[in-house]
């Protein structure tokens, strides 16, 4: 095999394939599908800190407020998250010193999504459940 | 062809660029006024040997109990495999070794990986499978177990997958089986000196150089390995980075004194389970492993050595918790053949293990009282027939906190013929428990536990020809005292459990130079009985190689790896079952060498998961689908 010249490495033969070796090398994360969580829940109920497939969003969610778009695990998985419903004995403000107490919940129903996709998911009153799913910890 | 090598060159130069050591002649190279062979093919007048030319003594064979049961994995073959770690490497080489991952790295603490299982025993995290790097003991003072990811593949000669516990030779943890580690050396005057660099999926980027001289009296092999990655999902990113030196003198009488260390520095966090991530439970460790090796003898009459060693630590978790470990101690050992039937194996060994542990933020400091221990083993190999090997040992240890242990093995090996062989064992070996077990509360600890033991029986035949290899291997380990954790905090416990029998059966076919071909399956089946976490009930490991040479020079090569996990649980009690494991990986190398150039590069990729299956050795944490890495390989 001759020495490689700077004129081999940019003929054109080589650059498909060049191409090529860029998708492999950088991009399987970039095909991961996008996702972002609506609340539509009630007036009077807040999302903290929704989680799905692989996704954490740091955020609280007033009625019809969204997260960010962020790339997530393709595959199932439902939407968990944190609820506060205002006027409810989790809702504590009328003692000052005690602070409102957010349950975990999740959808009922399994989101699917795979590579390339851009979901937005709605997280919908009649659509809630407890959520005791949180494995232990695992490991050491 | 041209165009696909140009194609990876620029691919992998374009996402790294290593830190190329210039292409160094030897002799440019080397101090001092001893003229030695360059490492072309250009002939050169041959100096006069030189007054330090010593007796050659081999390498001592890192298996040394004829009757047990192992799997020898060249350095090489670790060094081509797609697999993510060398624990993975080796689990794909061996059926009845199951190592876990959950993504690039395997990290350390809540949510770790890279515990090891060797026929049933081993555990997460793994202390009872020993690793033993040059004849050095290799765990954390504190947690008792090695770090995954503090291994390097580029430095190996080999490694031996030693099953069936032996506690006789290598101590405390040996209680079922070793991975025993040898580095490599160069064997011929000159240098050499080996770069990879790769990057691909997830930002992941990998950088390995070896560095190996010998220098009249003097070798060097010196390492270094990086690898920074955004992992495949959020939180499994980190990275690693490790050096490894050694240094050898040999004086002409056939005494060698070699000094080796290894510093790692891991950083990454647990990503926590899919479905609740976690976005900052980081951990960062600092290892440093440093052991010197004075070693005499001239043939296989007499051979010992003498190797002190140290391994410290420092690791901090996001949690405030915060430990400095070590493990220290001195072993000597004697080999010698007082009778032509007759080789007998004797060794004086210590050891300490200790270490302090605080929660920065909650000032806790749970006490920590070092546990220590001396030992005096023995093993005599007889062979009172030509074909015949019978091997007995034992081991006297004193524990500081367990008092006087009694341990001992035996077996036999018989060649039937060249070909074909039958071997048998009983070995007693055991575990002490670690100080995290003993003291930690993290969860929770269990000041009264005892000492863990296993009775391992294996009976086993093989048949080796040009072609085939056959191997079967029936096993059988009564276990007593095994130390389990139960529960999740608050109410969690650590106990002793009683008496667990786990039975299974291992097997290999490979296949060789079948043309441009080569096969290699592997299977394992085990019944663990009760305690079915993260002890899979089946495994198989499939290889299928090809290599083509294109003339002198070019060579092109691809190798298909498959494993199938059958029988994963989560919990104990055959509870939480997991979806069967099935996983492939393609590796495409081509390589061209030339001798008067003294240069070889190799451009590859490896595609992992190539079949894009979604699969999690651990619940909740799902593997990356097909991703891959592009690398170039540099020999001067």
């Amino acid at each position: 095999m001759p020495p490689l010249r700077q004129g081999k490495v940019a003929s054109p033969r080589a650059l498909p394939l060049l191409a090529l070796g860029l998708g492999l090398g950088g991009g399987c994360d970039l095909v991961y599908p996008e996702v972002a969580v609506v609340n539509r829940t009630a007036a009077s109920i807040q999302l903290r800190n929704p989680t799905f497939s692989g996704c954490a969003w740091a955020a609280v969610l007033a009625y019809g407020e969204a997260t960010t778009l962020e790339r997530c695990l393709p595959g199932a998985d439902r939407i968990h998250f944190e609820k506060l419903e205002f006027g409810t004995p989790s809702d504590a403000r009328s003692d000052a010193t005690a602070l409102p107490v957010w349950f975990r919940y999740q959808t009922r129903s399994l989101r699917q999504v795979d590579y390339g996709e851009q979901q937005v998911f709605e997280v919908t009153a009649d659509d809630l459940e407890q959520d005791f799913t949180l494995p232990g910890p695992y490991g050491h | 062809m041209r165009a696909l090598v140009v194609a990876i060159l620029g691919v992998a130069l374009g996402g790294w660029l290593p830190a190329r050591a210039q292409p160094t002649r030897p002799s440019a190279a080397r101090p001092g006024p001893r003229p030695t062979a360059p490492s072309t093919t250009r002939p050169v007048p041959r100096p006069p040997a030189p007054i330090y030319e010593t007796v050659v003594v081999s390498e001592r064979p890192s298996v040394r109990d004829a009757s047990q049961d192992t799997t020898t994995v060249d350095g090489q073959r670790l060094r081509d495999s797609s697999r993510g770690s060398t624990f993975e490497a080796l689990s794909q080489q061996t059926a009845g070794l199951y190592v876990p991952a959950r993504g690039a790295l395997h990290g350390v603490a809540n949510g770790a990986t890279g515990g090891l299982q060797l026929r049933g025993l081993g555990g997460s995290p793994n202390t009872q499978v020993l690793v033993v790097e040059d004849g050095v003991p290799d765990y954390q003072g504190i947690f008792g177990h090695p770090l995954a990811d503090a291994y390097l593949p580029l430095l190996l000669d080999e490694v031996v997958v030693a099953k069936g516990g032996d506690s006789v030779l290598l101590g405390s943890n040996a209680l079922g089986g070793a991975l025993l580690l040898r580095s490599r050396w160069r064997e011929r005057e000159g240098y050499e000196l080996q770069n990879d660099a790769s990057s691909g999926s997830y930002a992941t980027v990998r950088e390995s150089a070896a560095l190996l001289g010998r220098c009249g009296a003097w070798d060097v092999a010196a390492g270094l390995h990086a690898l920074s990655t955004a992992g495949h999902r959020l939180g499994a990113g980190g990275s690693t980075f490790m050096t490894t030196t050694g240094l050898r003198y040999r004086w002409p009488s056939g005494l060698r004194l070699t000094a080796r260390n290894k510093v790692v520095h891991l950083v990454g966090s647990d990503a926590g389970p899919v479905t609740h991530p976690y976005r900052d439970h980081a951990y960062e460790v600092w290892r440093n492993t440093a052991a010197l090796q004075l070693a005499g003898g001239r043939d296989r009459l007499l051979h010992w050595t003498l190797t002190p060693y140290l391994n410290l630590g420092i690791h901090r978790l996001f949690d405030g918790f915060h430990s400095t470990d070590y493990l220290g101690g001195l072993q000597a050992e004697l080999e010698l053949r007082p009778h032509r039937l007759a080789e007998l194996a004797i060794g004086l060994a210590a050891q300490r293990v200790g270490g302090r542990v605080e929660n920065r933020v909650t000032h806790e400091r749970p006490p920590v009282a070092a546990l220590q221990d001396a030992a005096l083993y023995g093993q005599l190999t007889l062979r009172p027939l030509q074909r015949l090997s019978a091997v007995v040992g034992a081991r006297g240890l004193y524990s500081n906190r367990y008092g006087l242990v009694w341990l001992a093995k035996a077996g036999a090996r018989w060649d039937l013929t060249d070909r074909l062989q039958l071997r048998a064992r009983l070995a007693r070996s055991f575990r002490q428990p670690t100080l995290r077990e003993l003291y930690l509360p993290f969860p929770v600890a269990n000041p009264t536990l005892r000492p863990e033991y296993a009775l391992t029986a294996d009976l086993g035949a093989a048949y080796n020809s040009e072609r085939i290899e056959l191997s079967g291997t029936g096993y059988r380990t009564a276990a007593e005292n095994l130390i389990r954790y139960f529960g999740v905090w608050p109410s969690a416990e650590v106990v002793n459990i009683g008496r667990v029998v786990i039975w299974g059966v291992e097997g290999h076919v490979g296949l060789k130079r079948l043309g441009p071909c080569s096969l290699s399956l592997g299977g394992n089946w085990q019944d663990v009985g009760r305690y079915t976490r993260q002890n899979p009930d089946a495994k198989v490991n499939l290889t299928l190689d090809a290599t083509q040479p294109l003339g002198p020079r070019h060579r092109v090569g691809a190798t298909a790896s498959a494993e199938w996990v059958h029988g994963l649980y989560m919990a104990n009690y055959g509870r939480r079952p997991l979806a069967a494991v099935f996983v492939a990986d393609l590796a495409l190398r081509y390589r061209y060498r030339s001798a008067a150039r003294g240069l070889a590069l190799e451009p590859y990729a490896l595609l992992r998961n190539f079949l894009d299956r979604r699969y999690a050795y651990v619940e909740g944490y799902p593997m990356p689908g097909f991703h891959a890495l592009l690398g170039l390989k540099v020999e001067l």
